[in-house]
């Protein structure tokens, strides 16, 4: 299998006032052409920084420490202006809030030709005119007058899907999607979420997609990289992740769901809090938090070694789930 | 929608003029009764009692207003103590180099302002952020009339490249202009920085990266657009009091426009100019206003689309 995109020990370091943090550290992960790779996570796991990094978008302060990322057999250089280029012709990205994320002062329709306009390098009116059919692509009626639309003036669904026009304008091969919908009502993420596979299959983009919610993951992806303080902990097809977590964090992940099938009285939360990135364990960064952790997790950093299809980064991988006593 | 918007912005600029040409008025008959201050102390009765009637002091004080009020209308403020002109005339030929100044400096200011705060945003915390601000902080607290004097030192008396004061060539402007607009420009980069930085952070300027605009588009095409409406604001105040703040410096140089008339009309109690000037004053801070307001419904659609939807 090619690989569309090839992340390699990926270490994101940020700059502070005290001396630097390590959000994303030793991250590898790899995107076939047409795939749909979740990546699943708390809040501060390090999975937004991560598609930022895929993207070559580095605040102040923020920079790739260590590790290289691989588009399309070339690895990318943050500081190379034809691989900015590269990177803005070949990947899309959606941003979790549509509502802060749309210029706006800018209509529509323009915001969506300029995107095209600098991926495919056309001209201005032939952009304009490209602009229309994909917010009627992306299932915004009246696209013609819309176009001309300012984002105040449309809901917080036809605004992700104005963005979701601008991600895929110009056939990008990969589409990067950040909780596209976390900021929208339960209704319209199911919309969002038909709009983003059917664009997925025309195009055959390869999809980064990245949300805290499992249930969304189960549905769209393909692959799933399971994000825990930093690293990958788990990394399985979306099928054998839910019906054999090998890492107790998974495991305490699906535990924690409310499954409308399950006989359960009250959900199963995982006990204490994500370790601060100032004070991480010498070990397994969840040993604190884990039910088996032995004196080893405290010690050692698991690697992330294959198994059966899958990986895990566990000194104690679960076996095949066991019913709850 | 539009025009709504337009019509109560005008409404409400015409209501303000009212208000100022009223409290003008007003004024002026509370400071006591004019005859008393213009003329002499040894003046008899009878001779008051002439000029009181011909100023129409002796009327009832609404048909005094209405009169007053019909004369500002037309323009009217009454005739010069000094010079037996009237008021308005004066002023009229004080304006063009007033004016003249007043967006030589408007330019210059703007022209300097504005790339001097996006550049210093854009590389915030280097070199020539550093430098941008210093000159900011510089020109805009180093007083006008000690600015002045240190150009005509420098300039007139030490180098003899520039005349130190007057009115007639270019070369008669570049030491009031510069005066002037270094203030300025220092207020409007130091708001267009703290505009730009603020934008700078704003989510849809990562969107505009990731889509792959270059550093030139996202600045100029992105952000400029949506810091330009704070800009505009000061921008526009500043321009209203260019006719009138302009006093200090045309004195230094002396420069024959509407500020040295007010300063020499003040000292001589010459009334009726300097309630024309007030008057002339007022209006232009207001059309200043109404411009601004107006320039806001063009650069932020969210103004543009109607009253209610706004969010300020």
């Amino acid at each position: 299998m090619s690989t569309l995109l090839d992340i390699r020990d990926l270490t994101v370091r940020i700059d502070l006032a005290d001396g630097p943090v390590f959000p994303v550290r030793g991250v590898s992960l790899a995107l076939g052409p047409g795939e749909t790779l979740g990546l699943v996570g708390e809040s501060g796991c390090g999975k937004t920084l991560t598609c930022l990094s895929v993207m070559g978008l580095f605040g102040r302060r923020v920079a790739i420490d260590d590790g290289e990322i691989g588009f399309q057999g070339a690895r990318l250089d943050p500081a190379s202006r034809a691989d900015r280029s590269r990177r803005a012709r070949g990947m899309g990205m959606i941003f979790q809030n549509p509502m802060t994320g749309l210029n706006p002062v800018r209509t529509l329709g323009w915001q969506v030709a300029e995107a095209y306009q600098i991926r495919t390098g056309s001209k201005r009116r032939a952009a304009n005119a490209r602009a229309v059919e994909l917010l009627d692509l992306v299932g915004i009626p009246e696209p013609r007058r819309r176009a001309r639309d300012f984002p105040h003036q449309i809901s917080g669904g036809q605004q992700q899907r104005a963005m979701i026009a601008m991600a895929i304008a110009g056939a990008p091969s990969l589409l990067v999607a950040d909780e596209p919908t976390t900021a929208l009502d339960v209704t319209v993420q199911a919309q969002i979420l038909d709009l983003l596979s059917r664009l997925q299959r025309e195009i055959g983009m390869g999809m980064l997609f990245v949300t805290h919610d499992l249930g969304l993951v189960a549905e769209v992806a393909d692959r799933v990289a399971v994000m825990y303080a930093g690293r990958v902990v788990e990394l399985a097809s979306a099928a054998d992740l839910f019906a054999r977590p090998r890492h107790p964090y998974t495991r305490g992940l699906l535990d924690s769901l409310p499954f409308l099938d399950d006989d359960v009285e009250r959900l199963s939360p995982i006990l204490g809090t994500v370790p601060s990135l100032r004070a991480m364990p010498a070990g397994c960064a969840f040993a604190p938090r884990c039910p088996h952790a032995s004196t080893t997790c405290g010690r050692v950093a698991p690697e992330l070694t294959s198994l059966e299809g899958g990986a895990v980064a566990c000194h104690h991988p679960l076996a095949v789930r066991t019913e709850a006593a | 929608m539009n025009l709504r918007y337009a019509a109560i912005k005008l409404l409400r600029a015409m209501l303000t003029l009212w208000l100022v040409v009223t409290f003008v008025f007003v004024v002026l008959r509370l400071t006591g009764d004019p005859t008393q201050q213009l003329l002499p102390d040894d003046v008899g009765p009878e001779i008051r009692a002439y000029y009181r009637t011909a100023w129409g002091l002796d009327r009832p004080l609404w048909e005094q207003y209405g009169r007053y009020f019909e004369a500002a209308l037309r323009g009217d403020f009454g005739i010069s103590f000094r010079n037996k002109q009237p008021a308005i005339d004066l002023i009229w030929q004080r304006v063009p180099k007033t004016l003249e100044l007043g967006l030589a400096t408007f330019f210059c200011a703007v022209a300097l302002g504005i790339p001097l705060g996006v550049l210093a945003a854009v590389w915030r915390d280097s070199w020539v952020d550093r430098l941008t601000m210093s000159f900011a902080v510089f020109g805009f607290s180093m007083p006008n009339f000690f600015l002045g004097i240190l150009l005509i030192l420098l300039f007139a008396l030490n180098l003899r490249v520039l005349p130190s004061s007057g009115y007639g060539t270019w070369q008669h402007m570049v030491m009031p202009v510069f005066t002037l607009a270094t203030a300025f420009a220092g207020a409007i980069a130091r708001f267009t920085r703290s505009a730009m930085l603020e934008v700078l952070s704003r989510d849809y300027m990562r969107t505009a990266e990731a889509e792959g605009a270059s550093r030139l588009r996202r600045v100029w095409l992105h952000a400029f657009p949506n810091a330009a409406i704070p800009v505009v604001t000061i921008i526009g105040f500043s321009l209203g009091g260019m006719i009138g703040g302009a006093v200090v410096t045309e004195n230094v140089f002396a420069w024959p426009g509407v500020g040295r008339l007010l300063t020499s009309s003040v000292a001589d109690r010459d009334l009726s100019i300097v309630q024309g000037i007030v008057v002339l004053v007022a209006i232009t801070m207001v059309s200043a206003n109404l411009l601004v307001d107006l320039a806001y419904g063009w650069l932020d659609p969210r103004v543009r689309v109607g009253g209610r939807e706004r969010s300020r």
